[in-house]
């Protein structure tokens, strides 16, 4: 197992609730991708999710590392 | 006769106030659908290369969809269509509200206006029965006015749509409004002007007539279902607002900052977000008709200079052009200028745009106080940008030229201001940089009426979304150019389908794709239609519309960027990216079957049925 710290921005903090600790990390598989992250917390919607790892904009298929800091936004089309 | 359409338009000629009814044909309708695609096919028939814009030959066209006055989410919608005073070409404009909805209930699927007042007039829809009245009372007021007087005088449910000063003035950037202070806008392209010079000020629809549908209540029941996810999905976009993402666009390199020259603005952006409004000055939000997202914000400033104005909140595209393009980091300032926008009735892209053009080349000493009137155009200086919108609408000192647009502006002005216009074919590039999604810069660049982010909303395609009922199963990456030139096609076949139907394109993500279109749209109309024969009616309303740009020189030539957006890595979230348009610009030809001067070919014309004299004239040579 590694431990990575998530941060879910608004409506997506209720994902977290029970799964994350006190300081928003929480421990996942080795090798876990950023789409089995998703499974883990339940994520609600196919389109729209924006996952950002260490700063940078990732895409699903990608793995996640040890002390990575994900951050997971819930990006609405328009405007 | 095809459930979900009157069958027919009312074409009123200003010039003799005659009034005549042109009977629509259900093949027609099938072929072209409504709105944006009935409106191409009329406006190709109505004008031509020699019309003037602002003459009274020009015809301004207002038409609602299949989907309009209906229980389809989003869809009391209607489409302006003219030839463009601004850019010389195609001219659209998709607007939201519910001025759609009661046109159509007056038993028509639109208005044909040509021809031109001898003074100001408004015209009165009712079920089968259209007045042309006198409107000189009218003349000199805002939208806003306008709007609150003609509700005294026809009741609360009267739906009305003018021009501001903007258009009476024939101010190049005019806009269409209505609703009143919600501001709902047909923005783009100077449709206001055209309207201005009709001396139409305003039209009043008070229809009640329902429109027959093939099986209602099977559509409802559909769109019944469909409703909760719909309204979960969309949750932020009610919340925050189209500015709910301000600092993502900014961190990934979207948002134009300082006339699209730089790459980090990140502090600032907190500041003029929708969370930032929404803990500020928001009061409400605005549903428009058939609506469960509601995105549009009513607003009211508690302090400052602006205090106690309650008006629409601003839209993202005011907040990207106005503040983070001009550094302006007052969301006061900033909702201000959309309040100025909606009651002059102008444009806020194209107004925000020439803020920013303007204050470059006042920063570079191309022009002085003595040009701007005593106002210190400088970047981040509000004041002045709010006084200077009230110049271009009122054509005064350099708002006369600015008010031109861009293009006029910058050879007015002259040196190398041209570096800084940041347009394609005479349109102003909105808030979405195609250095941080490389789609839009095709989309840019073959728009049909310039720069445009919502005739093909392909950035959507390379940031979170997938579209598998299109072929898109997975997000595209962002800066490749890979699979981008089909990607823009097929978005803009389905765009050209949205503006036809009359549908709100913030509905494609959250419910409304391809399948629940085509569905919809056979239990309105009782079609059969299948999902091919629905994409083909897109294809062949896209290529319309170039062809009616091909009959005004519209070619390859014109088919690009300012060389700030393609050459000048802005850093920030896109970094040293630049997209590669003339690469994906050989595919999309290719693509498209056009030649490899972007013109439709005739083997094209064929297969998509488009019946084009001009075209196929061989006396007219449009293959250069």
């Amino acid at each position: 197992m590694m431990k990575i710290k998530i941060i879910l921005y608004e409506t997506l903090k209720e994902y977290g609730k029970d799964k994350l600790s006190e300081d928003n990390t929480m421990l996942i598989p080795e090798g876990t991708t950023i789409q089995g992250l998703a499974d883990i917390l339940k994520l609600p919607y196919e389109n729209g999710l924006v996952f950002s790892v260490n700063n940078t904009l990732k895409h699903k298929e990608d793995i996640l590392y040890e002390d990575d800091e994900v951050r997971v936004f819930l990006f609405i089309a328009g405007g | 006769m095809a459930f979900g359409y009157f069958m027919k338009v009312a074409e009123i000629n200003l010039s003799n106030n005659k009034i005549k009814y042109v009977d629509l044909e259900e093949d027609v309708l099938r072929k072209y659908i409504g709105g944006s695609g009935l409106g191409a096919k009329l406006l190709y028939e109505y004008t031509n290369h020699q019309t003037d814009p602002l003459g009274p030959e020009n015809v301004l066209i207002f038409l609602t969809g299949p989907y309009t006055g209906t229980k389809v989410f989003s869809s009391d919608r209607y489409e302006v269509i003219t030839k463009s005073p601004l850019t010389g070409i195609y001219a659209e404009g998709d607007c939201g509200g519910e001025w759609g909805e009661k046109l159509k209930k007056c038993g028509v699927d639109g208005i044909i206006f040509t021809g031109k007042a001898e003074k100001p007039v408004r015209v009165v829809l009712r079920d089968n029965k259209i007045d042309i009245e006198d409107a000189t009372y009218l003349w000199g007021k805002d939208t806003v006015e306008v709007d609150e007087i003609l509700k005294e005088e026809f009741g609360p449910d009267a739906r009305n749509l003018s021009i501001g000063i903007a258009g009476e003035r024939l101010v190049k950037i005019a806009a269409i409004m209505n609703e009143g202070e919600v501001g709902r806008a047909a923005g783009r392209a100077g449709v206001g002007a055209v309207m201005g010079s009709k001396n139409l000020k305003a039209i009043t629809v008070l229809g009640n007539t329902e429109v027959k549908l093939a099986h209602e209540s099977e559509l409802n029941d559909y769109l019944k279902d469909m409703a909760p996810n719909m309204i979960k999905a969309s949750k932020r976009l009610g919340d925050y607002g189209t500015s709910r993402d301000v600092e993502m666009y900014e961190e990934i390199g979207d948002l134009p900052i300082k006339n699209w020259y730089e790459g980090n603005w990140k502090e600032k952006a907190a500041k003029i977000s929708g969370t930032a409004m929404a803990n500020s000055i928001l009061t409400g939000k605005y549903y428009c008709g058939r609506c469960v997202i509601g995105c549009g914000r009513e607003a009211e400033i508690t302090e400052g200079p602006y205090k106690g104005l309650k008006c629409a909140g601003p839209e993202y595209e005011a907040i990207g052009m106005f503040g983070a393009n001009c550094l302006v980091d007052d969301l006061n300032v900033i909702t201000k200028a959309q309040d100025l926008c909606n009651r002059y009735g102008m444009d806020s892209i194209s107004a925000g745009s020439l803020m920013s053009f303007c204050i470059e080349a006042y920063e570079r000493g191309l022009i002085s106080k003595k040009e701007t009137g005593g106002l210190e155009m400088t970047w981040g200086n509000g004041d002045s940008i709010i006084k200077m919108l009230t110049k271009i609408a009122y054509r005064e000192d350099i708002g006369e030229v600015l008010g031109e647009g861009i293009v006029t502006a910058s050879e007015v002005i002259g040196k190398n201001s041209s570096e800084f216009a940041i347009h394609v074919k005479g349109l102003d590039v909105p808030a979405h940089d195609p250095r941080a999604k490389v789609s839009l810069a095709l989309g840019y660049a073959t728009s049909p009426r310039g720069a445009c982010h919502v005739a093909g909303f392909t950035h959507n395609l390379e940031f979170a979304f997938a579209l598998p009922d299109l072929g898109y199963p997975k997000t595209l990456d962002r800066f490749t150019t890979e699979g981008k030139a089909k990607m823009v096609a097929d978005m803009q076949n389905l765009m050209s389908l949205f503006d036809s139907l009359h549908l709100c394109k913030f509905t494609l993500f959250v419910g409304m794709s391809v399948d629940p279109c085509v569905k919809c749209l056979n239990l309105i109309t009782g079609w059969n239609m299948t999902k091919e024969e629905f994409l083909k009616a897109g294809e062949r309303i896209f290529n319309l519309k170039r062809l009616y740009d091909v009959r005004e020189g519209i070619s390859r030539k014109d088919d690009t960027l300012p060389a700030r957006l393609l050459m000048h890595p802005r850093g920030g979230g896109s970094g040293d990216n630049l997209p590669a348009l003339n690469i994906m610009l050989r595919d999309y030809y290719k693509i498209r079957g056009w030649d490899e001067f972007g013109i439709p070919t005739k083997e094209k014309l064929a297969e998509l049925e488009i019946e084009d004299s001009d075209y196929n004239d061989e006396n007219k040579n449009y293959t250069l």
